[in-house]
């Protein structure tokens, strides 16, 4: 007997789980490539107001450009900034530079185990976008973030520690 | 026609194409675009060429001294009508001055000048200053923030501001000015030629000393309607002296600005009397400040008297609690001006929502903005904050980023946004830790609901 065809159902079937996964896959990269974009800055000049004038409205302009419906604009209240390596706010998610969190209303998520340059932009004065004008604050603390199943940062408490 | 772009690579055949539009535009604004001093040769042609523009923004270009000496040649065109140049954070020293001085005294019709950030020096902004001080020159805003101006430039800055009846909007924010500098600032302000409308002087290093000459300004001249002072340390002693000028009736302010600035409770009386007084004061900020739920008590008197006519109060990182949300509450049921209450950044907590749920529902409140990021909120008060959405129609705008809302408090939100009578146009959810089936409700709920936008 011949080898059998693969059956068209089967195929359909495959080929949708992977579609899935991939889907899946791109929506988490895409969370997790706008919680860089939003919370990380390797090397920032400065860390001063105009840092944060300056940051920020990079920030907000990107996020506006890569969102398919974006509305009005407006200035985000409060944004802090990590500094340093990527690879080690990602190793908050693993045992290797983080532990479980649990959030004061229950949510699990991940302090990391040492701390952290970060700068605290808030909104003090000056209307959307272009005006937006920040006062620049600068700590090292650990943080708090979520993570997703692929051990990938998707969300900064900014309120947590 | 406008042309309108941020925040892009310029490739060259992109940069052919932008050419022929910029030649038939009103006005032209390349913010963040990699532009350099080649790309200003272009411009400067275009300045020659298109008689129609009137506005040019390149903000955050290195466009260089060099860039900025192109540009002016095609400003000192007579044919050119440009009236308000954008140039912040131009990468530009004192060596691009002297080419602002030629424009500055050759183009009465220049109205705006913005280069802020950049380094052009006490020598810089001297030989500025000789272009502004021309009789042709007719400028109406200057704007010299971080821009490395010291004491020494006052003096120049006072001889214009005497001398130049058509300027209304200085600043001269983050510059390290000091008192005596400021002193000699006011006198230029006291002057009965000048009639500036917007005085900037935020991180100047200026202390209580300066609010003194400030106050005789703001008594003296009811041209001067917008006054910051923000992130100096003037504290009580200064907010008494500027209120002193504040309630002269000689004096228009409309927007006052004294975010971190040192306020105790102590500050705030004075400050209480002048929301009861003036009408003409419609925007303060107290970002910053420690005013504790005793200073935000005293506010609230003031903004209970009939003659308050506040529109919107920043009060943002205050140290409030949940126990000044009555009279804020109060405040709101009263007052029927107020527009915008930015309060994030305060403990106020759940409890501190259900109280100022009254005030909201009542039917003098005719708030549009509110803004409580950050305060401690969870899940408990989307109840209340729900029923305000559903029966607050003025309501155009809330924030609530960074609170643990959670699923279960967006949920409820979720309904009333879907009722009819909620006129929400705004509303800001940042840092919230939501699951991908809400995140996705919210999508669905904001396609199925024009007008209304939700960001996440």
């Amino acid at each position: 007997m011949a080898p059998s065809r693969p059956r068209p159902v089967l195929l359909l079937t495959l080929t949708l789980l992977a579609a899935c996964v991939a889907l899946t896959l791109g929506q988490n990269q895409e969370q997790y490539e706008r919680f860089l974009l939003q919370h990380f800055d390797a090397k920032p000049k400065g860390r001063d107001d105009r840092y944060c004038n300056n940051r920020m409205r990079y920030m907000m302009k990107e996020d506006r450009r890569r969102d398919r419906n974006p509305g009005p604009k407006v200035c985000k209240e409060t944004n802090t900034f990590i500094h340093g390596n990527s690879d080690d706010i990602k190793a908050i998610c693993t045992s290797r530079g983080g532990r479980n969190y649990v959030t004061r209303t229950g949510q699990a998520m991940r302090q990391s185990l040492r701390s952290f340059q970060v700068t605290t932009c808030t909104w003090h004065g000056g209307k959307p976008l272009d005006h937006c004008q920040y006062r620049a604050t600068r700590d090292s603390r650990m943080i708090v973030i979520a993570c997703d199943e692929h051990e990938h940062p998707v969300h900064f408490a900014e309120s947590q520690i | 026609m406008d042309l309108d772009i941020q925040c892009e690579e310029m490739s060259a055949s992109r940069w052919t194409e932008l050419k022929s539009s910029m030649n038939t535009s009103k006005t032209v604004r390349l913010d963040d675009c990699s532009l350099s001093a080649s790309h200003c040769k272009d411009i400067g042609s275009v300045l020659r060429s298109n008689q129609i523009l009137t506005e040019l923004t390149l903000n955050n270009n290195e466009l260089g001294d060099s860039g900025v000496e192109l540009l002016c040649k095609g400003l000192l065109t007579p044919s050119c009508n440009l009236q308000k140049l954008w140039l912040q954070n131009c990468n530009l020293t004192d060596a691009s001055c002297k080419h602002f001085r030629s424009v500055l005294s050759a183009k009465p019709t220049l109205t705006e000048l913005h280069l802020g950030d950049n380094k052009l020096g006490t020598s810089g902004v001297k030989v500025l200053c000789e272009g502004l001080m021309d009789p042709n020159c007719k400028l109406q805003k200057l704007q010299l923030e971080y821009c490395e101006l010291s004491p020494d430039n006052c003096e120049m800055l006072c001889s214009a501001l005497r001398t130049k009846p058509s300027l209304r909007v200085l600043n001269i924010s983050n510059n390290k000015l000091g008192d005596a500098a400021v002193k000699v600032l006011c006198q230029g302000l006291m002057d009965p030629n000048c009639n500036l409308q917007s005085l900037h002087l935020e991180n100047c290093r200026i202390t209580a000393a300066s609010c003194g000459d400030l106050s005789s300004v703001l008594a003296r001249k009811p041209s001067l309607t917008e006054l910051s002072v923000g992130e100096n340390k003037i504290g009580d002693p200064g907010v008494a002296l500027l209120c002193h000028g504040l309630l002269n009736p000689n004096c228009k302010i409309e927007k006052l600005w004294l975010w971190e600035c040192g306020i105790s409770p102590a500050g705030c009386k004075d400050l209480s009397q002048v929301l009861s007084t003036k009408e003409s004061l419609t925007e303060l900020s107290l970002i910053g400040n420690g005013l504790g739920d005793p200073g935000m008590e005293l506010l609230c008197q003031g903004l209970k008297d009939p003659k308050a006519k506040l529109q919107a109060l920043w009060i943002r990182e205050c140290g409030l609690t949940t126990a000044c949300c009555k009279s804020i509450s109060s405040v709101l049921a009263t007052n029927q001006t107020l527009r915008e209450l930015h309060m994030g950044g305060n403990k106020i907590g759940d409890a501190g929502v259900e109280i100022l749920h009254e005030g909201l529902m009542n039917p003098s409140c005719n708030l549009q903005s509110l803004w409580l990021g950050n305060c401690s909120l969870s899940a408990a008060c989307c109840g209340s904050l729900a029923t305000i959405l559903s029966s607050k129609p003025s309501l155009t705008e809330l924030d609530l980023s960074n609170n643990s809302l959670e699923d279960e408090g967006v949920k409820k939100l979720c309904e009333s946004l879907k009722h009819p009578n909620c006129k929400l146009q705004q509303l800001v959810l940042y840092d919230i830790y939501l699951s991908s089936e809400v995140d996705d409700e919210l999508k669905v709920l904001e396609e199925s609901k024009p007008g209304l936008k939700i960001i996440l």
